[in-house]
């Protein structure tokens, strides 16, 4: 069951039916602890209220013109077009763009094709007497291959 | 629904009448500077936020939604600017060039936990009143201090608080509540530092 103290925020905001905030004035009336956070946030709001609000030394006009004034310039007017999602999930995207971009090349490099191609290009001209990947044809390469690499 | 007049001011505004944005400004400065003021304290950087507000209005005002009422949207934009500037400042521990001592400070705190209403002795003594519980207002985090600021200290409703700061209704009760127990949190931490008579300047 909720204790009366927890009704504090509730009563506060004027949250509680007549008759909650009949008992929870009657518990306020005995618990200190209630009745200081009460007049804590009362006081509180009583002083920063008294507290003067000086007048902004600046002119409206000067305001107004110096607002048209800094809207004009480029960069505010793109900045206003671009609402803060839309410049993040470009940014996101464009990210993953050069990433797969960047991996793409080694991509090749490193798959099953790719390997083959550099283990072929590797091979001794000497010994085969030729670069086997480039002047073999396929069905003369996979024999040559089948035969170990003997040199024909 | 934005007023008629505002309607057409700021359709002025659009167009580059400068005149009709000056008469925005003046229609709202009261709300606008109170909230700076209030929030930022320093008046320096409140006029800086105060001329900040209404440029970023003139720069969004083609994409407000002239359906919804204009003055909740010039003051989220405040408090959107006032809670940016609140972040970026360093949070102090403690205060500095106070020239209250400790006993002034902890008679100041009691009053203010003891006394239902300190109307007579605010009064006599208004600035120190004032340091005190501005300070206990800077210990809070920015967006709840803005939404402590809103609904106790403006006495705005929580329709009014979530428009402002533009969440949801539920959001801004919960963000007033948190303060609240921030709050009282800090002034017990803070009277139990000076009661143990730890020197000023130190750790609250």
């Amino acid at each position: 069951m909720e204790k009366p103290c927890d009704q504090f925020n509730r009563y506060r905001d004027g949250m509680l039916n007549p008759e909650e905030q009949t008992e929870y004035k009657s518990h306020l009336s005995v618990c200190r602890e209630c009745r200081s956070r009460s007049f804590l946030l009362d006081n509180l709001a009583r002083v920063i209220k008294s507290q003067e609000v000086p007048a902004p030394v600046l002119e409206i006009t000067q305001v107004a013109a110096r607002a048209y004034e800094k809207c004009g310039s480029w960069d505010v007017f793109l900045l206003s077009w671009l609402r803060p999602a839309v410049a993040w999930s470009g940014l996101a995207l464009l990210v993953v763009l050069l990433s797969f971009l960047w991996a793409l090349p080694a991509a090749r490099q490193t798959g099953a094709g790719g390997e083959y191609e550099t283990l072929m290009n590797q091979i001794d001209p000497s010994i085969t007497g030729t670069n086997a990947s480039a002047t073999l044809t396929d069905d003369k390469l996979e024999l040559w291959l089948e035969q170990g690499g003997a040199i024909q | 629904m934005t007023d008629s007049t505002d309607s057409i001011l700021i359709e002025a505004a659009v167009n580059g009448d400068m005149t009709a944005f000056a008469e925005l400004v003046e229609r709202y400065r009261p709300g606008v500077w109170g909230m700076v003021h209030r929030t930022l304290g320093n008046s320096s950087d409140g006029e800086d936020a105060f001329q900040e507000t209404f440029m970023r209005a003139l720069v969004y005002l083609p994409r407000f939604d002239r359906r919804r009422p204009f003055g909740p949207w010039i003051l989220r934009i405040a408090s959107n600017y006032c809670i940016d500037q609140l972040r970026r400042r360093k949070t102090r521990k403690y205060r500095l060039w106070s020239d209250l001592s400790e006993s002034e400070e902890e008679n100041i705190l009691k009053t203010m936990s003891t006394e239902p209403n300190i109307e007579e002795m605010l009064q006599k003594n208004p600035h120190k009143y004032l340091e005190v519980a501005q300070f206990l207002l800077s210990r809070l985090k920015p967006r709840r201090r803005m939404a402590f600021i809103l609904r106790e200290i403006e006495g705005n409703s929580y329709e009014t608080v979530a428009a402002i700061l533009g969440v949801p209704e539920v959001t801004a009760r919960v963000r007033v509540c948190r303060a609240r127990n921030d709050l009282e949190r800090r002034f017990r931490e803070y009277l139990a530092t000076l009661e143990g008579g730890i020197k000023n300047g130190k750790a609250v």
